[in-house]
Parts: C-alpha cells; structure tokens; sequence
C-alpha cells in the first residue's frame, strides 16, 4: 500500500496557501460588495487599471477593468489612437508575474478549481489536450484582435471575444447583474446572444468537474498572452538545472499540459515543487525563493508580517470600496412636479419627460420643449458603444419616414473617448446628434447601460424608457400608435 | 468504501452532465418559444419579452428538484471523498521526460527592454487618452459586450 496514509489531522483539510492567495485575490478583485445588494457597477477611479486576473468589469463587485475587454476595446479605438496604455500594462503583469497570474489570482482560474473539487471522474491530460493548448491562440488571433480590428474600418467597437464567448462575462457581469431584482428591466433585452453565452458558460462549467482548469488550457486569450512571457517573466517556478536528474515526476504529476517546468503552459502553481525528488524546482521571484521543497522547520516571521499586510490591504480595500462615499452607480433622478401640471416629471412611464437642452453636434442647441406636439424619441448612444452604433441607422430611418410627426435626438454619453464630430462624418445621418452635458441620461433613469431609448408622446409624457437595442419594427410600433392619437 | 467512492463520482459525472443539459435545454426553449410566430404582433415585434423573472422562475422552477438533488449528491461526495482522504491509493504520477531547456541567454536584458518598453506605453497611453477609454468602457456597462443583447 503505497502512499496510503491512514492518519488524518486537521492540516489535512485546510486550504493550501495557494488556495488562501486565490480566495484572496478573488474578493480583491471584486472588493465593491456593494455592487451585488445594489445591482450596479463600481464607477470609480480604480477602473483606470487593469487587474491582472480575467474579471469582467461589468461584474457588479469588479474594483478594476479586464484587461482582456480593454485590449479588445483599445484594438477597437486604434483607428484613433495607438492602444499603448493596454498594451503597456498587460508588458509589465506579464513580465512580473506571468501566467502566474493564472495559478493564483485569477478568480476565473478559481472557479474551474473549485468546480473540480465535484468527485466525479477526471480526464487525464494527453497528446489531444496538449493539441488543443493552442485554440487559445487562434482564439486570441481571431475573437481578441482581428475582430475588433476588422470591425474598426467599419467605425463599429466590437469586443468579439466578450460578445461571443467570455463565459466569466456571462457568469459575472451578465448574471451578476440579473440575479439582482434591481435590473429586472435588463431580462427583456435577452435573446440569442444570451443563449448562446449562457449555453457556453454551461458547458465551460461542466467541463471544469471532469477537466482540469479546461478554460484555461484551450481557450483564455489572457493566458495565452501571459504564456507568451514565459522565458523572462520574473515570478515563478524556476528548475536549478544542476541538480535536476531529468526523471520526469514533475511534467508527468503536473496537471497542466507543460513540456517543461515553466513553460508557457505552466501556471507556476508549484505543485510539482514537493513531487521533485532532488529539491530542484522552487517558486521563485527573480532569485529569491518563494517557495521550496518542504523542510522541517517553522514558517519564519517573514511569512507571518506579509499575511498581516495582506489582510491590512482586503480591509482597507473593502472599507473604501463599500464606504458610505464610495463612488457607485449614479442615483436615478427624483420625481418632481410642476405646479401647472398635476402630471409628475420623470422618466417612468406615465410620467412627463424632463426637459433639457443639450449643444448639438455640428451647431447649434437642442430643446426639447421644442418638440412639443410631436411624437420625441429620444436615444442613448456612444461611440464605444457596438449596439448603439448599429441600431444608428434605426433612428435614421423612422426619421426620414416621419419627418413631419416624429422628432429624433441621439444624445451622446457625456463619456467621450473619441471626436464625435469626426465619427459621424464617416455617416450620411440626418437626425440631430447632441452631447449630454448636464446629465440628460441621469435625468431619465440611465445609468450605466447603454444604449437606451425613450419616447415620449405628443404632450412629452414618457410612453416607454427601456435599456437595450431596437430594431427598425421596434421603433415603428412604439410612434405608431402615438401618431394616430 | 474505496470501490464505493468509485461508483459514487461516476454517478456525479453522469448527474453533472444531466443537469448541464437540463439548464441548457431550458435556455434554449425559452429562447425557441419567444421567437416563435406567434409571439409576433408584426415582424420583429414580440407580444411577450423572451426571458422574463416570471418565464426563468418557472422554467427554472421545474428543473428545480433535479438541481437540487445534485447539489445535494455533490455534498454528500464530496464529505465521503474527504473522509476517505488518505485511503485511496494514489495513482503513481507518468513519468514524461521533460523538454530540453532551452539556455537563458541574455534574459536580464531582454527583461530590461521589456520594462522600459512596457513603461514607456504605459506613459504614452496615459497622454493620447487611452487610460481614459479603459475607464470609460470600465464604468459603463455595454450591454452586448456581457451578452445582454
């Protein structure tokens, strides 16, 4: 009876310290707790910075951006600008760290190993898994880079790997958000693109029980990005080749498919650090040992003074992401009433819409009040928006149908990361294009989700306010009615 | 007990897969029936939204005993599989000869460019604007990006 060991203490069942690192860096990642009472999405200034981890950035507790969405999205905007800041920061985590990233603090990476603890019988690694190691390439290739790149001469941003696979989208920010009974307006915008997701996510997770860490292996663009600082980056595990007798325990007790220690499959977990009879491997940070073989002596002080650090940092963290003034969702705005109208303003539906003048594009100002006595339809959009770029022409179209009935304003979030000006000039758009300057959306109930389209009927009183793309149809069936009034 | 955990974590894999199938097949028809003719005023004007809290919860709601009975297989494994900790023979990890490293030549320096490439962008992505356009798609949620539609 080899390796069988009947005597069990309490060490036995403890988490590794592995484990406590991802458990840690998961709720780092997602320190706005908040976000999940309240159904919506940290707006502060932490945002600016990629986390190292794959944590989508619509996730109602992500602190950070996903680095992956904010490649996709910079590669998007390089018809403007050169996606250096991404390109920069992705450099320097794979540099220092690597896809040791992916071994301890990506909370996706988490998951997979979690849903692997489900007693269920495992598939071994073997030459087709070491084959499909490279589908996260082609998907990095094609899905990350040259869809977004593509649909940039086309003036479209367009995320391909967010929109049509990202199963920790779908997991965190998706259903993050729809758990929450807050956005329950948000369900009626679901369709195929959810489904497909949703079915992705699910066969991702079923996956997971009978594979190790299956996303990570053949599908994660990050990964393969960070594999690709394999030979230089400064954290991981490192073979001292003087005392390595190449006998193999380490590849061969390895989950991942690696070669070799260190290679780009390899996520630096260090478990092959205890398989190795010689002591060879070590997780290291440039020279200085992090982790070695065990040794039969007591964890020095050292140990002790980074874990209180550690904890001192999640405390801060959670302190000033869940803090009475931590920057949140922007509030909708209160009802108000106006003395000549027992009519409530507002941006519910019933209520009449709030009035506001916005610069447009091109000259001039808008007024809403000088839409009164025509159907207004009024549309939330952004240049960084991909439905709201594509259901343009939407608006454009009832537009031109009913030019005498039917008024039309697309008012641009008062996010602007591009020349808008410069944007439409690629367009033959007619409708009048505004700027919200002084808080169009907020005062119509918007928040974070774009796009969104409000129509207001003939004496401004709101007929619908919803978040989410329309068709043409859509758009048409809402004024239809409005018109023969 | 060992030949028992066997059987035990085959069952699961057969219940997993089971309920994996369940959830997605009761994805896609509610999908199938918010797209079926009927739920079409005029082309591309449904009558009833595809997903709703009252369509999920019912779907979902029927299925409901079968996730449940998983879920509470999977704890019951995983207490037997942790009881049994020890006692299983472990299989003895392949032996596969590791790749040839591949000598470390020049990897000081070539870390260093790296670095001061990689700050360098940083600098500049900071100046043209594109730290601001991370946060700008960061603080917004774009509803097709996450699957919404």
């Amino acid at each position: 009876m080899d390796n069988v060991k009947t005597k069990k203490t309490i060490k036995d069942y403890l988490p590794t310290r592995r484990r406590l690192i991802q458990l840690y860096a998961a709720l780092l990642h997602n320190a706005n707790l908040k976000g999940y009472l309240s159904g919506q999405i940290f707006t502060g200034n932490t945002k600016y910075l990629c986390a190292p981890g794959l944590n989508c950035y619509s996730c109602p507790g992500a602190v950070g951006a996903c680095p992956l969405g904010a490649l996709q999205n910079a590669l998007a905007s390089s018809g403007n600008r050169a996606p250096a800041y991404v390109l920069g920061i992705l450099m320097l985590w794979g540099l220092i760290l690597g896809r040791t990233i992916c071994g301890y603090l990506c909370p996706f990476g988490l998951v997979q190993e979690l849903l692997h603890k489900i007693p269920s019988p495992k598939i071994k690694k073997s030459g087709l898994t070491r084959a499909l190691t490279w589908v996260k390439y082609v998907i990095l290739a094609v899905f990350a880079v040259a869809i977004p790149l593509w649909y940039v001469r086309q003036h479209i941003p367009m995320p391909g790997f967010c929109k049509y696979i990202c199963p920790a989208g779908t997991f965190g920010g998706a259903i993050g958000l729809l758990a929450n009974p807050a956005n329950e307006q948000s369900l009626s915008m679901l369709n195929i693109l959810f489904t497909r997701k949703f079915v992705i996510m699910a066969a991702v997770f079923a996956l997971c029980v009978f594979l190790y860490r299956p996303f990570c292996r053949f599908l994660c663009p990050l990964g393969a990005i960070y594999g690709m600082f394999a030979r230089v980056n400064v954290v991981g595990v490192k073979v001292e080749q003087s005392k390595c007798t190449g006998c193999g325990l380490c590849v061969g007790s390895c989950k991942m498919d690696v070669r070799r220690v260190g290679d780009h499959e390899c996520i630096h977990c260090a478990e092959c650090v205890d398989v190795c009879p010689t002591g060879a491997i070590a997780l290291r940070a440039g020279k200085r040992p992090l982790r070695e073989k065990k040794k039969d002596k007591a964890p020095g002080a050292g140990r002790y003074v980074a874990w209180a650090l550690a904890l001192a940092v999640l405390l801060g963290a959670l302190v000033y992401f869940n803090g009475p003034d931590s920057p949140g969702g922007a509030a909708p705005a209160a009802s108000q009433t106006v003395p000549e109208d027992d009519t409530p303003v507002g941006p519910e539906v019933g209520q009449r819409g709030p009035d506001f003048t916005a610069p447009l594009y091109g000259g001039g100002r808008f007024s809403l009040a000088d839409t009164r006595g025509k159907v207004t339809v009024i549309n939330f959009w952004a240049t960084w928006c991909t439905p709201c770029v594509n259901e343009l022409p939407h608006f454009e179209k009832l537009y031109q149908t009913y030019p005498e009935d039917v008024a039309v304003i697309a008012v641009h979030s008062d996010l602007v990361t591009d020349d808008v000006d410069a944007y439409l000039a690629n367009f033959d758009y007619t409708i009048p294009f505004a700027l919200d300057e002084e808080g169009v959306v907020a005062a119509y109930g918007g928040s974070t989700m774009l796009p969104q389209t409000i129509v207001l009927d003939r004496n401004g009183i709101v007929t619908y306010n919803k978040v989410g793309s329309v068709t043409y149809e859509v758009l048409e069936s809402l004024v239809t009615p409005l018109l023969e009034e | 007990m060992i030949k028992g955990l066997r059987v035990m974590r085959v069952l699961i894999g057969v219940m997993t897969v089971a309920v994996c199938l369940l959830l997605v097949w009761q994805a896609v028809d509610i999908y199938r029936t918010g797209n079926r003719p009927e739920n079409f005023s005029a082309p591309g004007v449904r009558i009833e939204q595809v997903y709703s809290r009252q369509i999920v919860a019912e779907r979902f709601g029927r299925i409901a005993p079968a996730v449940y009975a998983y879920l509470a297989a999977v704890a019951a494994g995983l207490v037997w599989q942790a009881a049994a900790k020890g006692r299983e023979k472990k299989p003895r990890p392949a032996v596969i000869p590791p790749a040839a490293e591949r000598p470390a030549k020049y990897r000081t320096q070539a870390r260093l460019i790296l670095a001061g490439a990689a700050v360098a962008l940083v600098v500049l992505g900071i100046m043209n604007g594109g730290a601001r356009d991370v946060l700008v798609k960061a603080v917004n949620i774009c509803t097709e990006c996450i699957g919404l539609g």
